[in-house]
């Protein structure tokens, strides 16, 4: 069984890819945080977000050790500035 | 990290949270915490300042996860309500796109019986904002090269740590 994972990107995540979102397809149950080694692997200039990025799934905050379920929405937060 | 309850999926019919390419407006944002049992309303406005660290800019770019950030300002206005059980109205605008110097990029208003809660809601609020609300926020920097004196504009995603 396949599962779908669609993952927002913003930011620095976003000019990398120059994008709006990726969707992944996973044959073996994920993490979030696994999620975040798949793309640092395809873009490694990214690395220097690894330590500071924080992970949502469907519209929540989550830790990096959430196992993943298909169709789930996940964000990569970079450190965030609004205001 | 992440002091967050399990979040509200319906927004207080008190409250109003927007997150809006449009011009954000004073007035609105008052009218919207305007209440009869108000003895106070402190509204916090953001604004796009000149320069960073001494590094003149000459825009911003703020970018939001929209569905999310709403989300997040729900969860503010929870949190309030749970410190100061009082608070009358919650109103939480945020710009998107792109913002010259002095435009209004966020409208916080808190709406209370008395000014103590009022100013601490409201500073409350957009402490929080700060921190947990996905948006992003991209400094065009003017640069002016010592050599030609030619002027170009470089663009950094701003850290938190780095703003404000």
């Amino acid at each position: 069984m396949s599962m779908k994972i669609t993952v927002k990107l913003f930011a620095a995540y976003q000019e990398a890819y120059d994008k709006p979102e990726l969707i992944f397809d996973f044959a073996t149950p994920v993490t979030v945080s696994e999620v975040l080694d798949k793309i640092l692997q395809e873009k490694p200039e990214l690395k220097q977000w690894r330590e500071v990025t924080r992970f949502g799934v469907n519209l929540e905050f989550v830790q990096g050790n959430t196992l993943l379920n298909n169709g789930d929405e996940v964000v990569l937060i970079p450190p965030v500035s609004g205001g | 990290m992440n002091n967050f309850l399990a979040s509200p999926t319906v927004t207080n019919p008190q409250d109003s949270f927007a997150i809006t390419f449009a011009p954000l407006s004073v007035s609105e944002i008052y009218e919207l915490a305007d209440d009869p049992g108000n003895g106070a309303i402190v509204m916090m406005s953001g604004t796009v300042r000149n320069q960073t660290e001494g590094k003149p800019v000459s825009s911003l770019e703020y970018q939001a996860y929209e569905p999310m950030a709403i989300a997040i300002f729900r969860s503010i206005a929870q949190q309030v309500r749970q410190q100061w059980q009082d608070v009358n109205k919650v109103i939480i605008h945020h710009r998107i796109g792109h913002l010259t110097i002095g435009e209004i990029s966020v409208l916080v208003a808190v709406g209370c019986p008395h000014r103590g809660e009022a100013f601490a809601a409201c500073q409350y609020a957009m402490d929080t904002l700060k921190y947990n609300a996905p948006i992003w926020k991209k400094e065009h920097n003017i640069v002016i090269d010592e050599a030609t004196g030619e002027k170009t504009i470089v663009g950094t995603w701003v850290k938190l740590s780095e703003c404000c």
